[in-house]
């Protein structure tokens, strides 16, 4: 009862949601601890409850800048003052002066690129780490969609930190990338918790079209057939743009489009208006989701394939936290599937680019590549994320090595990259076309096996589409913005303010 | 049909005359910061729209000026040079009374203005927050700069700040129901947010307000530059407001003039401070012309005499031109020591 009673105190909920408590268990019994639990269940509470009943200090690894922000602010919006974020957001001034204070933190978040450096590791070894926690776990892997070379290291950093006990999460891993993660961190014993992937409550739709000229007024028809709040998501900010500006001008007032191309000012204030219900539609690029927490998002729509199955099942897991029945629905026409090999090859140099590299710049790569960055990245023509790992590969390398060596494994690693993407899309594509039941697929997929019958499982198995169909048609009203009006209710008490 | 920003081009235009190319109003409105922009900004008395249209891309400024060109309100003469026609001067004319806000702007002395914004977004929902006793809420702001600010104007403020929602309100409602406004107080008030309300993006407002885009754009900074001149103006009116106003003139200056201003201070000559910072001389007089724009009461006697300055500001008013060629025709000085009594006098001359 007891961890009941701190889960109010701290958190303010009155109880706990399906897998956390074990998780947390097991960890207050001194494990480690490998979890795997589907987005939108709390996938933090299981380090940060323990954290409050355990001495010392928390330290959180973590992929994801927008991500950490994300979730730093969550916490101090909570009250929770003792966190901080170090990553290289992070001014240099700023930076001496969170040093100085380090230990006066519970939960430090850190990027794996700042624990790469070593005056980072030795002061957070004067700390006492009661915990080390390893967020997005399936990055370790090689096999996992989303592979960060920094992770490798996670393990060797974990024992320069005295081998704290550790909590690794992730939202999906199969038993590949699992034993990887484990093998990686050099868990010695350690607890898995597995919990399906399967979120009965979010239906899952795949909608023909035939002719890809048609799906754009097919998705009209269901943006205004359905019950929102809801999310549309596309592979393309101009379409995401447009097809908000689409949804704006026929009958769907409250849609907004969000993208990485947008200032923050926008992106924060898109975000907020959508979770305080000033808008019923985001239209939006995968840049959109993360770290938000609505639990009355109805539908998801997929205007384009996912490039794997694990985005797929976190993005429409973002449907229904609040456990009421919500509809996900895949819009697929003949030679989609185009446009995720684009977009995945896009995301790796090409061999050209490995070469051309290698032979312009030669021993230069091994030093003196930073300060060319730009021009580098220009003239060879690298999108970010090809970039990215690109870097990290240089990175990696040493004067000991001999460049001819290194340059052949760094072709034969991407090259092993793209083909794993192109797997993960060949499997996306298989699931879409399969004439089996959508929630049995997905499960097998993860090695899991469905449970039972599920209402309006998928649609396969048929759904009645009544069931997420608009309730009432509320007619916005359309008056006129007053300021006097909108800054006093801004600025006196509530009660003849918004809504 | 012209729109406002290609009014205000063609006037900056009309101002420069023939002696500066087309793109120095590029980087005018750009808000570009190097000494020849800056100080060009003040000679001209164009200072109201520097930094004004910042979000112009060279593209777009191109494409303004082959559109003036094609209707014909201005044409390149035989010598390239620009020269506005008849029909172009009659639109210069019209120009402040179709857009009264316009006067308003002041983009030299408040460049900065977003800042403001920052500051007065975050506070206005912090205080809404406040007044509703909600305690966990996003903030609408992020950096850490408007954030540390907020901070700090509540931790030195223990007791009263209490009464800052009141405050806020009878102070904003003052000053937004001023006829010298010229623009509805929507441009402003529809993008705060506070408890339960979020506000508007600037697209949003623009959607809703049915405006045209640049219309909005200097609109919104023109009403930022009013409330910033307003509030410096009367402090005491406006106490709450007057906190965050205050223009940091160390701030206007560029990162790197900024820490040749921290050696000048400590009394080293531009020679040695060219050799401390290993930059060029002529370098470090861009900073001294930048810091003598910025910085009220900055002395420039250790750069020219005393005697010597009211030469060269007798030499300026005499020029045919502003440019510098024509005025050291009349006397005989370095092309710094001239710009550096420009910048420093600039708006007497």
């Amino acid at each position: 009862m007891m961890l009941e009673q701190k889960l109010k105190t701290h958190f303010g909920y009155e109880q706990f949601k399906i897998g956390q408590k074990e998780i947390i268990e097991a960890l207050l019994q001194g494990k480690n601890v490998l979890a795997m639990l589907p987005t939108g269940t709390g996938k933090s509470l299981c380090y940060q409850l323990p954290a409050y009943l355990m001495e010392g200090v928390v330290v959180v690894v973590t992929p994801l800048l927008s991500l950490m922000q994300d979730q730093v602010e969550q916490m101090m919006a909570r009250g929770e003052k003792r966190v901080v974020a170090i990553n290289s957001f992070l001014e240099r001034e700023e930076r001496g002066s969170v040093f100085g204070r380090l230990h006066t933190y519970k939960f430090i978040y850190i990027s794996p690129e700042m624990l790469m450096n070593e005056f980072v590791v030795s002061q957070l070894n004067k700390l006492v780490i009661s915990l080390f926690v390893v967020d997005e776990a399936h990055c370790i892997s090689q096999w996992g969609y989303d592979f960060r070379p920094d992770y490798l290291k996670l393990g060797d950093i974990r024992e320069a930190l005295g081998s704290p006990q550790t909590i690794a999460l992730t939202a999906t891993a199969d038993q590949e990338v699992r034993s990887d993660i484990v093998r990686t961190l050099k868990l010695e014993g350690w607890e898995e918790f597995v919990s399906s992937v399967d979120r009965p409550n979010i239906k899952m739709v795949v909608d023909y079209i035939h002719d890809t000229r048609e799906k754009l007024d097919k998705l009209l028809e269901w943006v205004s057939f359905l019950q929102g709040p809801g999310i549309i998501y596309f592979s393309s900010k101009k379409l995401a743009e447009e097809v908000a500006v689409m949804l704006r001008d026929s009958g769907v007032p409250r849609s907004m489009a969000y993208h990485g191309g947008l200032d923050q000012e926008s992106r924060i204030l898109i975000q907020q208006q959508f979770i305080k219900g000033q808008l019923d539609v985001i239209c939006a690029t995968s840049a959109f989701g993360m770290g938000i927490n609505k639990e009355n998002v109805r539908f998801v729509i997929h205007f384009h394939m996912p490039l794997q199955l694990e985005s797929y099942l976190q993005e429409i897991g973002r449907a229904g936290r609040d456990g009421e029945n919500s509809i996900s629905i895949l819009l697929y026409s003949p030679y989609d599937e185009q446009l995720p090999y684009q977009l995945a090859e896009g995301e790796l140099p090409t061999e050209f680019q490995i070469r051309w590299l290698f032979q312009h710049f030669g021993d230069q790569l091994l030093c003196e590549w930073e300060e060319m960055e730009e021009t580098i990245r220009q003239i060879g023509g690298f999108t970010d994320t090809s970039w990215r790992l690109t870097k990290d590969f240089l990175r990696s390398l040493s004067n000991s090595m001999d460049l001819k060596i290194e340059e052949e494994r760094f072709i034969e690693y991407v090259d092993n990259r793209k083909k794993l993407k192109r797997k993960k899309i060949v499997e996306m594509l298989n699931w879409i076309q399969s004439k089996e039941c959508k929630r049995k697929k997905v499960l097998s997929y993860f090695g899991e096996v469905t449970h039972g019958n599920v209402d309006d499982c998928c649609s396969v198995c048929g759904i009645v589409y009544d069931h997420y169909k608009i309730k009432c048609t509320e007619v916005v009203e359309y008056t006129p913005f007053q300021w006097r009006d909108y800054l006093r209710g801004l600025l006196t008490k509530s009660g003849t303010s918004y809504e | 049909m012209i729109n406002i920003l290609e009014q205000v081009v063609l006037y900056c235009l009309s101002k420069l005359g023939k002696e500066r190319s087309s793109s120095s109003v590029f980087h005018l409105l750009n808000g570009k910061k190097s000494s020849q922009t800056i100080q060009d900004s003040y000679l001209f008395q164009l200072d109201c729209f520097f930094h004004t249209a910042h979000h112009l891309t060279r593209d777009q400024y191109e494409i303004i000026i082959s559109k003036l060109i094609k209707h014909e309100f201005m044409y390149i003469s035989s010598d390239q040079q620009i020269v506005i026609s008849e029909s172009g001067q009659l639109l210069i004319k019209k120009m402040y009374s179709m857009y009264p806000f316009l006067k308003n702007l002041q983009g030299g002395k408040y460049h900065n203005c977003m800042q403001f914004w920052e500051r007065l977004s975050l506070l206005i929902q912090v205080c809404s927050n406040q007044v509703n006793k909600q305690t966990s809420y996003i903030p609408v702001q992020k950096s850490k700069d408007t954030q540390n600010w907020i901070k700090h104007l509540f931790s030195t403020s223990v007791g009263n700040s209490k009464d800052f929602p009141h405050q806020l309100l009878q102070e904003l409602q003052a000053l937004l129901e001023s006829s010298e406004l010229e623009v509805d107080p929507s441009v402003l008030v529809a993008r705060f947010s506070g408890f339960q309300s979020i506000g508007l993006t600037e697209m949003q407002t623009i959607e809703m307000l049915g405006i045209e885009e640049n219309s909005y754009r200097f609109q919104f900074q023109a009403l930022l530059h009013y409330l910033m001149r307003t509030i410096e103006e009367n402090p005491t009116a406006y106490p709450l407001l007057a906190r965050m106003a205050v223009t940091d003139e160390l701030h206007q200056l560029t990162a790197s003039a900024k820490k040749t201003f921290e050696l000048i201070k400590k009394g080293k000559g531009i020679v040695e401070i060219g050799r401390i910072r290993k930059l060029k001389e002529s370098t470090i007089q861009d900073h001294i012309v930048e810091i003598a724009l910025f910085v009220n009461g900055f002395n420039i006697d250790r750069f020219v005499e005393e005697p010597l300055q009211e030469r060269i500001k007798e030499a300026v008013q005499k020029a045919s031109s502003k440019q510098l060629r024509k005025i050291r025709e009349i006397i005989d000085v370095d092309y710094f020591q001239i710009r550096l009594v420009i910048a420093k006098f600039g708006d007497l001359l």
